[in-house]
């Protein structure tokens, strides 16, 4: 495991001369002639502008690119040495190991211990071994505990731990970080910088891209500073001499360090901050550069200017020292004001989780209790907190999509009185997923579809060049004739944000907007917002774990916390957070005495198999039934099921439905009753199939002998004699459908979906690809769900009705599954997956010799039965 | 076939055939709910067969995006396989079943040597498998011993359905796919002109 004995001289990466391109015949390559050579055993961090080609730089070094897309027209790339062409999957994932930026996508199976194993198996690793890696890896990550918890349900900064756990327990030399903090807190940012030293320490290599450098500085061993094309513009750079290179970062776009670092100490340290920003006793107004403060006074706002409005302090401030319980005086005080002054004002009591269900909301836990807030029309907010804590359920809940109890209004009325019509005109929102709400298919479109819906009477010219005005401001015109989804990431939301403030509401909801962002985009759509609020009165919400954008952008900002917030994490880079409580309206919930916290504690834990159960779709199966080895079990019901359909015996159909209902009840172990609501629809099926065969049997249907029948006593007969013989057939086919449901049922409640697949691999010689493909796109289902709903809510909010299924959204949805599974697809081949023979298998399903005996019995029983006549 | 199966096709394939699987449940409860208004007229199946057409897209945008042997019959039966992990209540039987709706889009695509994928190609794609699952279903189900004229106007309606939904929305769906650029690295985006930036 120890990487002492590792010869350091070689490089980690050397590429010459690379050039590759998406499009076979774009006009630009987006690696254009590349060298590049990383140094062994360093944290380098390579920085640049968005879709500067930084991730594709590392797709491209560890042959994911062109093998999955893309035109690789020239280049060579070696790996400590060895060239990459030469290597297979699982020989190239020990070499170089990719972290993506989205944690989401990354993940084949459903819990950390299944994903380490199957990582393990793509290596070959002997699976005697494999239990005790597992518990290194866990262990060196301190992800004890998550090992078998959904991947779903952790938080962003514990997926991206997740994944650095199986580089560790692959082995990987070299360790590619795609923008690793884009969308965790600053928490687990420090955490995991934390790890990511000592790995260095170890001997492993580390590259991380990121249009951040801050917290990279104290680690780095160099900065590389890449631009358009891929070419490196700068290298050599550390936290000693980065100052030398202020020029080429303000040139390309990308945060310079030193003068954020000026900021944050400024909040950091009361006296200094004080002299620097003017009307700081408000304690929560931050004015950031003297420039910037020029900026917002010579602007003509026509609604009183926000910044000095907040400096008279007369905010609700509440105890501004930590842990101090919330004094609701202090907002009944604000609240006595003039009503119209708030755009938004939340009295909540306890929010929920979208998904709880909203008859049941009573006994679950809240995800946060206790929020009282209020926006100023015209005013820029900036909501923090951890993640998990409730931010995007916060925005969810303005928009009416989330379950909370308490009182929202919006301009001055009340949330539950609103249509949703009517408030969807008010309020606007750019999700975190900015490809979920497009609702054309050309970026031009999409602006002007927001214009049209905001001023109807608009000629199509004035629409077009009103639109292509904002894109032109945007930095999208050159883009206008692509489709939306063909942008990069930043370019996406920066399309999203305009065609959102296109369509003319007045309060506007961002979550993390400038996620994946580089400076220049951030400025460029924060600027944008700062001045839509002063100009227009425009009030605007939005959630980060930027401090930084917080601190420069934001009039407000109020950082989110739960009692969870009170349990000590490890220390890390905390200073970031730090420098944002000191200004802060903290909304802190009571603070919790030692029981209660525990209390919190056992409640979560509760909380927890329900929504294990919900999120997989399947659940733990014991018993008898459960412990036959599915393939043999699925083929036995397909026999059974194929000696049933020459059968027209009634009698055989049923006893096989009810030994099956037998079996499901009480040999697979314990049931939940809602399980058996299965069985309604078979029930359905059925009884049309009965009537069916009734009415409609051949040669004999009731119409035929009515016409039949010449005189009133024939008609009768004939239809006496059509019935009755149609009444067997028809018995036969219902029992039939019901026979079927019942093989179905036996087999679907008693077996594991992964036991499945495994044992379809195994016993059946199914080719591996398929089995793991199978997998994980099945553990997919519940994120598909999810952003269908997302999907909807956002065309809805953007003026667009749909139905439960709208072509529209489905395209939408489509789009986001494709590029789901082709980053999925990659992140199971950067962990060495490649489907060949070379994997190793953990457990090994077996056929015994109970499998057989069962298999056997049961078909020799219908045979029999069908035989003997029964 | 020439080129094996890559990862990503099988993938999208399977993620694809998901999203059909949850966003069509809606379907298959109202086929439900129109089969339960026909029950008493003893025409329930006819309920379920205007849906029928969603039940083919999984193979036919599979071989229509990938274009290569195999692809339908993979596609429909990842689809079902899916499906019955999923919770089907008809379990491993309908694996059987999508195969035979594979099949019959399979052999129409082949039959053009998988190298035309025009409209019509996808239409008669569609009709074969209609005629194909219904002789499926006379087997499976028992509809031998239903009245023909019955069964006429039940492929009657599955055919319609095939060729509105199977050939026509599942083409449409996929070309509007490939021009957004979703689909660059797969067969249906050979030869399609991407937008490019304006200079």
């Amino acid at each position: 495991m120890r990487k002492s004995d590792l010869k350091e001289e070689m490089p980690a990466v050397s590429a010459k001369d690379i050039s590759f391109r998406y499009y076979e015949k774009g006009k630009r390559s987006i690696l254009d002639h590349v060298s590049i050579e990383i140094p062994a055993g360093k944290i380098t961090v390579l920085a640049g502008s968005s879709g500067c080609g930084k991730s594709t730089l590392g797709l491209v070094l560890s042959g994911l690119l062109p093998e999955n897309g893309g035109f690789l027209e020239s280049g060579e790339i070696r790996l400590f040495g060895q060239d990459i062409r030469g290597l297979k999957a699982s020989e190239r994932a020990r070499l170089f190991g990719i972290m993506f930026q989205n944690p989401d996508l990354q993940f084949c199976m459903d819990s950390l211990r299944r994903e380490l194993i199957f990582c393990l198996e793509n290596l070959g690793t002997a699976p005697e071994d494999m239990d005790r890696r597992v518990e290194e890896a866990a262990l060196a990550f301190k992800l004890e505990g998550l090992l078998d918890r959904k991947l779903q349900s952790l938080s962003g900064g514990e997926k991206q731990k997740c994944i650095l756990a199986c580089l560790y327990a692959m082995d990987t030399r070299c360790l590619f970080l795609d923008e690793p903090f884009a969308n965790i807190d600053p928490d687990s940012a420090g955490e995991i910088l934390a790890f990511l030293s000592r790995l260095r320490e170890e001997g492993r290599s580390i590259i991380a891209i990121d249009h951040r450098l801050d917290c990279w500085l104290p680690y780095a061993d160099e900065i590389r500073i890449m631009g358009e094309g891929g070419k490196i513009l700068a290298e050599g750079i550390d936290r000693d001499n980065f100052r030398s290179y202020r020029e080429v970062f303000l040139r390309e776009g990308i945060y310079y360090p030193g003068e954020e670092e000026a900021s944050i100490k400024a909040g950091e340290e009361g006296e200094l901050g004080a002299e620097k920003i003017p009307g700081s006793e408000a304690g929560e107004n931050y004015e950031p550069e003297a420039g910037e403060k020029a900026e917002a006074e010579t602007e003509p706002g026509p609604a009183s200017d926000p910044v000095t409005d907040l400096a008279t302090g007369e905010d609700c401030e509440p105890g501004s020292e930590a842990g101090k319980k919330y004094v609701p005086a202090a907002e009944e005080n604000c609240e006595s004001g003039s009503e119209g002054k708030y755009a938004v004002s939340i009295d909540i009591k306890k929010l929920y989780r979208r998904e709880e269900d909203r008859g049941k909301i009573s006994g679950r836990k809240p995800l946060t209790e206790d929020l009282r807030l209020s926006f100023k029309k015209g005013s820029v907010n900036a909501i923090m907190g951890r993640s998990g804590v409730g931010k995007t359920s916060l925005l969810l809940a303005l928009l009416g999509q989330c379950p909370f109890e308490g009182e929202i209004s919006i301009a001055g009325k009340n949330l539950r009185a609103y249509r949703s019509r009517e408030l969807y005109s008010k309020l606007g929102i750019v999700f975190q997923n900015p490809a979920d709400q497009f609702i054309s298919q050309r970026v031009e479109d999409e602006v002007k579809e927001s214009l049209r819906h905001q001023s109807p009477r608009l000629s199509e010219e004035s629409l077009e060049d009103k639109a292509l005005e904002l894109l032109e401001s945007y930095g999208l015109r050159r883009f206008k004739n692509y489709s939306p989804f063909m942008l990069s990431q930043g370019q996406q939301r920066r399309l999203a944000v305009l065609s959102m403030l296109a369509g003319g509401q007045k309060i506007l909801l961002l979550d993390e907007p400038t996620y994946g962002q580089d400076y220049r985009s951030t400025k460029a759509i924060m600027d944008q917002l700062k001045d839509k609020a002063s100009r227009e009165g425009l009030t605007v919400i939005f959630t980060t774990h930027d401090t930084m954008v917080a601190a420069r952008w934001a009039d407000k900002i109020i950082h989110i916390s739960s009692e969870e917030d009170g349990v000590p994490e490890d220390p890390g880079e905390t200073s970031d957070a730090r420098s944002a409580e000191g200004k802060t309206a903290k909304t802190e919930a009571a603070a919790k005495a030692e029981a209660g916290l525990l209390e919190g504690a056992v409640s979560a834990e509760a909380a927890k198999p329900r929504e294990a159960s919900d999120c997989g779709g399947y659940h733990k199966i014991f018993g008898f039934a459960s412990l036959l080895n599915p393939s043999v079990k699925a083929v036995t019901v397909l026999i059974l099921a194929l000696i049933l359909a020459f059968q027209y015996n009634t009698e055989l159909n049923i006893s096989v439905f009810a030994c099956c209902m037998a079996l499901t009840l009480f040999f697979s172990g314990k049931r939940r009753p809602g399980e058996f609501k299965i069985l309604i629809p078979a029930v359905i099926a059925a009884a049309g199939m009965f009537f069916m065969g009734l009415y409609f049997s051949r040669g004999q249907s009731i119409t035929d002998a009515l016409g039949e029948g010449g005189s009133h006593a024939a008609i009768s007969y004939a239809v006496q004699t059509a019935a009755a013989g149609n009444l067997g057939n028809a018995l036969a086919l219902g029992s039939r459908i019901l026979a079927y449901a019942g093989l179905g049922i036996f087999f679907v409640l008693s077996t594991e979906p992964e036991e499945f697949v495994t044992s379809l691999i195994k016993q059946l010689k199914l080719p591996v690809k398929f089995g793991y493909g199978i997998l994980a796109a099945l553990h997919m289902v519940p994120d598909i769900r999810r952003e269908y709903d997302v999907i909807r809510l956002a065309f809805r909010i953007r003026g667009v009705p749909v139905r439960a299924l709208s072509a529209k959204a489905v395209f939408v949805m489509l789009v986001n599954c494709i590029r789901r599974s082709d980053n999925v697809a990659m992140a199971m081949e950067s962990k060495g997956f490649s489907g060949e023979d070379d994997r190793s298998c953990y457990s090994r399903p077996k056929v015994r010799a109970r499998d057989l005996i069962f298999a056997l019995a049961s078909i020799a029983a219908v045979i029999a039965a069908s035989v003997l006549g029964w | 076939m020439r080129e094996s199966w890559k990862l990503k096709d099988i993938l999208m394939i399977a993620v694809t055939g998901v999203l059909f699987g949850v966003i069509f449940l809606g379907a298959t409860y109202s086929g439900g709910f129109l089969s339960g208004i026909l029950t008493p007229l003893g025409m329930a199946q006819l309920g379920y067969e205007p849906f029928y057409g969603i039940y083919f897209m999984a193979g036919a945008f599979g071989g229509y995006v990938l274009r290569r042997p195999g692809a339908a019959i993979i596609s429909e039966m990842l689809a079902a396989v899916i499906e019955c992990l999923l919770g089907n209540y008809f379990g491993p039987i309908i694996i059987l079943s999508g195969f035979v709706q594979g099949l019959g889009i399979e052999l129409v695509l082949a039959v053009f040597g998988y190298k035309k994928y025009d409209l019509k190609t996808m239409l008669i794609a569609s009709v074969c498998c209609s005629v194909i699952t219904m002789g499926y279903n006379l087997v499976i189900s028992g509809y031998s011993t239903i009245a023909p004229s019955v069964l006429m106007i039940m492929l009657i309606v599955r055919i319609i359905s095939a060729m509105l939904i199977t050939a026509c929305f599942t083409k449409y769906l996929a070309d509007r796919l490939a021009k957004a650029g979703v689909l660059r690295g797969y067969a249906v985006s050979r030869g399609i002109e991407l937008q490019d930036e304006e200079e």
